[in-house]
């Protein structure tokens, strides 16, 4: 490569990395450009409870029916299946906790962090709904207080529910019952079939109000079905209704009793703090690297710094990733195995270097570094993204934000340290003289074999 | 002209050689903290072990000092009554601002529900001014664990199973010698961690998860770099036809100490920064780190590469009482 063609692209090179570095820190305001309001690419990223805060809220929780007591039983499945519920509308960092106070009534305390729109999820939260399928024509004795006899299933019996299209091509919702649903699904729609009922329909009843009334044809034993109604949903229709399915399959009724904002669990200052350790770390780290590889360290350091970028980009791109403290651990764990590999790279750049002082820097000495060096760090980089993808599988809860965390920043690093540097040399090389020393390397006492 | 380097600094130095002292040093730890945690236990915090939450309201913005001031106030309540502060949240609206702290249970359901009554009766009587009935605009909560547990559990399936992934993977691209040493070296690490975590009383909750899988990451990347040097270096031995375990786990440590130390400098730098500026919740999740990144570098260096010299032994003796067998 010549020299100019060497300048030019560095030069590209360095206006672009000051150009993402700026709008990765620095919002722009509604003011400044006129109609448009961007947030700092940092500001797009989604933080966990511990370094944001977010919403709340607590239920009293009730029986379904008045005679009876909430067990512990259905504490615990109410629990479940709300963070299901969290978890299936993508807020994997929602916790749910029991809470008894002091007179010994038991409550549920939800809390969700960085909500985009708390109504949203109040709205999602705060409206559980009651729902039953009930023999067709028996609507109104079901109303009745505490009127079982025709109850075909209840909410309770529905594992999911989400939006569908029917076949008339409107927009329905599709629901999905448990085993114990399934079965009795197919017990009602096998009589209605045979004849046997009774009733030839089963209305679907949510919070007291008809919503629709399905003729049944034949017995379903595939334990799904479609709620549509003449004409069709509107989508954000059966959305909601979808939703309100889904987190109404309890076996309490769950009354709010508070929610609201509340702030993060470390403290308002503790974001900031990380941020500005980090930036202090990163920079003893590149300060570091100068000084011991001096050319090759600065290569390193631009690496680091696109590196960094780039994992900034990936985190606020990708919408499932949240941010927590342990987050933060999967990104040091990542830094430190990019500038490990280029420590690596780089010390067997010095072996060669010393063993063969004569050779040609980018003839031999370079590339046999690298080559060298492959072996370890694709090994490294495998091993760690094999245990990342694992976690990510298998684990649960904050677990899973950090696994996501860990496998961008292994992907990136792996990027990072085999291509990056090598094209940031390439581009250094033609500037000027090929000292070895200017290089960081030096010769001195072997120790091998 | 010859230069100073890390590793020509410990050319001479026969790390293998002294192996039982390097063992022995980690066994201690690990005892220490064992025999601790059976005394008096783990300082485990409110994400696994349950808690409370208690809050106070207060009917308007509260200044900084003031949000601070009475944060201490209720801080020292809780403390006064032998309990440990896990968190500390605000809420604030219109009407007020509410103070939650979420604190620790020390004892069993009675134990804590005497303490959660004594720190509502403490605190309703501090803000007695502020309120003609204090007792609605304060509220004591207890915060079962359940879900906790559960949570605990599958972390800890889940770190095992990726670990296990992990070593296949090494037994494959290594040798099995290896893979075994790499096993024992993580098991190692991850024991010293828990191990000097309790014995400094460092509070564990969910952030203590994910710090023990950043070192299992981070000793597995630094065992595979040493062993990746002895993998070349037993090739290198085959030409010479000379298979001296010792010498080439030597020769491999040697090689590779500048890299370890360097590589964790870097990465204990970044983390002790954090450790020094951050909150106090922050500094429990950062020491951790280092303590593991200690050990990490310590059993990279001493532990793992003897104890692949040690099974190299072992199979050696294996064999020589084969080869016995077979001339009877």
């Amino acid at each position: 490569m010549s020299k100019t063609k060497s300048i030019i692209i560095l030069s590209i090179l360095a206006l672009l990395i000051v150009f993402m570095s700026f709008i990765t820190v620095v919002p722009l305001n509604k003011g400044e450009l006129g109609i448009y309001d961007f947030e700092s690419i940092v500001g797009y990223i989604k933080l966990g409870f511990d370094l944001e805060g977010g919403v709340y809220v607590v239920y009293d929780v009730e029986p379904l029916d008045e005679n009876d007591e909430v067990t512990d039983a259905n504490l615990d499945a109410t629990v479940l299946r709300l963070q299901t519920l969290l978890q299936n509308k993508g807020y994997s960092e929602g916790t749910v906790a029991v809470q008894t106070d002091v007179s010994g009534n038991k409550h549920i305390r939800v809390e969700v962090p960085d909500v985009q729109d708390p109504e949203d999820l109040l709205n999602l939260l705060g409206n559980p709904a009651e729902m039953a399928f009930v023999a067709g024509g028996h609507e109104e004795d079901y109303k009745e207080e505490g009127n079982e006899e025709y109850i075909l299933l209840t909410g309770t019996d529905v594992d999911t529910a989400f939006v569908t299209v029917d076949s008339n091509n409107l927009y329905a919702v599709a629901l999905k019952f448990n085993e114990t649903g399934k079965e009795k699904f197919a017990v009602a729609t096998t009589n209605i079939a045979n004849g046997t009922a009774g009733y030839s329909t089963i209305s679907i009843i949510v919070d007291g109000e008809t919503i629709s009334t399905a003729s049944v044809s034949e017995a379903i034993t595939g334990g799904e079905a479609v709620i549509s109604t003449s004409g069709g949903f509107e989508y954000t229709q059966a959305e909601q209704l979808a939703m309100r399915i889904a987190s109404g399959a309890f076996n309490v009724k769950l009354k709010t009793n508070q929610s609201g904002e509340v702030s993060s669990t470390l403290g308002e200052s503790a974001l900031r703090q990380a941020l500005i350790a980090g930036a202090i770390g990163i920079g003893i780290v590149m300060i570091f690297m100068l000084v011991v590889y001096r050319k090759l360290g600065l290569i390193a350091d631009i690496a680091l710094l696109i590196y960094v970028l780039l994992y900034m980009l990936c985190m606020a791109i990708f919408p499932w990733v949240q941010l927590t403290l342990p987050g933060i651990a999967g990104i040091i764990l990542s830094m430190g195995m990019v500038v490990d590999a280029n420590i690596i790279i780089f010390e067997r750049m010095r072996d060669e270097y010393a063993g063969n002082p004569g050779k040609s820097l980018d003839g031999t000495i370079f590339p046999q570094g690298f080559r060298k060096s492959y072996a370890a760090i694709i090994d490294s980089n495998v091993t760690t993204l094999l245990g990342a993808i694992i976690l990510w599988v298998v684990g649960t809860g904050a677990i899973v934000g950090f696994a996501m965390t860990l496998v961008i920043g292994v992907v990136l690093s792996f990027v990072t340290a085999i291509f990056i540097t090598k094209a940031l040399l390439n581009l250094f090389l033609p500037l000027g003289k090929k000292n070895p020393r200017a290089y960081g390397l030096t010769t001195r006492e072997g120790v091998g074999l | 002209m010859s230069k100073f380097s890390m590793s020509s600094a410990v050319k001479n130095v026969d790390f293998v050689g002294k192996r039982n002292i390097w063992f022995l040093i980690p066994t201690v730890i690990i005892l220490a903290g064992l025999v601790l945690m059976l005394v008096i236990g783990m300082n485990v915090g409110i994400d696994f072990e349950g808690g409370a939450i208690t809050s106070v309201y207060f009917r308007e913005d509260l200044s900084t000092e003031e949000y601070n001031a009475n944060l201490e106030k209720i801080t020292n309540i809780v403390k006064d009554n032998g309990l440990t502060v896990s968190y500390t949240q605000n809420s604030s609206d219109e009407t007020g601002t509410v103070i939650l702290v979420r604190y620790t249970n020390v004892g069993d359901e009675n134990v804590m529900n005497v303490k959660n009554e004594a720190v509502k009766a403490a605190l309703i009587a501090e803000y007695q001014e502020l309120y003609d009935d204090s007792s609605d605009n304060i509220t004591m909560e207890a915060i079962g664990s359940t879900a906790s547990r559960d949570l605990l559990l599958r972390s800890v399936i889940a770190i095992v199973a990726a670990a296990i992934v992990m070593l296949i993977y090494i037994g494959f691209r290594f040798d099995w010698l290896s893979g075994l040493s790499a096993v024992i070296t993580l098991i190692v690490n991850v024991l010293i961690m828990i191990a000097l975590t309790t014995i400094f009383r460092i509070q564990i909750n969910t952030s203590f998860i994910a710090a023990v899988i950043t070192i299992i990451g981070y000793s597995i990347n630094a065992t595979i770099v040493i062993f990746d040097r002895i993998r070349e270096n037993i090739k290198k031995s085959e030409q010479s036809d000379k298979f001296n375990p010792a010498e080439i786990a030597n020769v491999a440590i040697r090689e590779s100490f500048t890299r370890t130390v360097y590589s964790t400098f870097t990465t204990l730098a970044t983390i002790t920064v954090l450790a020094i500026i951050a909150v106090p919740t922050i500094k429990e999740f950062a020491l951790p780190i280092i303590f593991g990144l200690v050990a990490g570098i310590y059993s990279s260096i001493c532990v793992a590469p003897a104890l692949w010299v040690s099974l190299n032994g072992l199979k050696g003796k294996g064999k020589k009482k084969n080869l016995s067998k077979a001339k009877k």
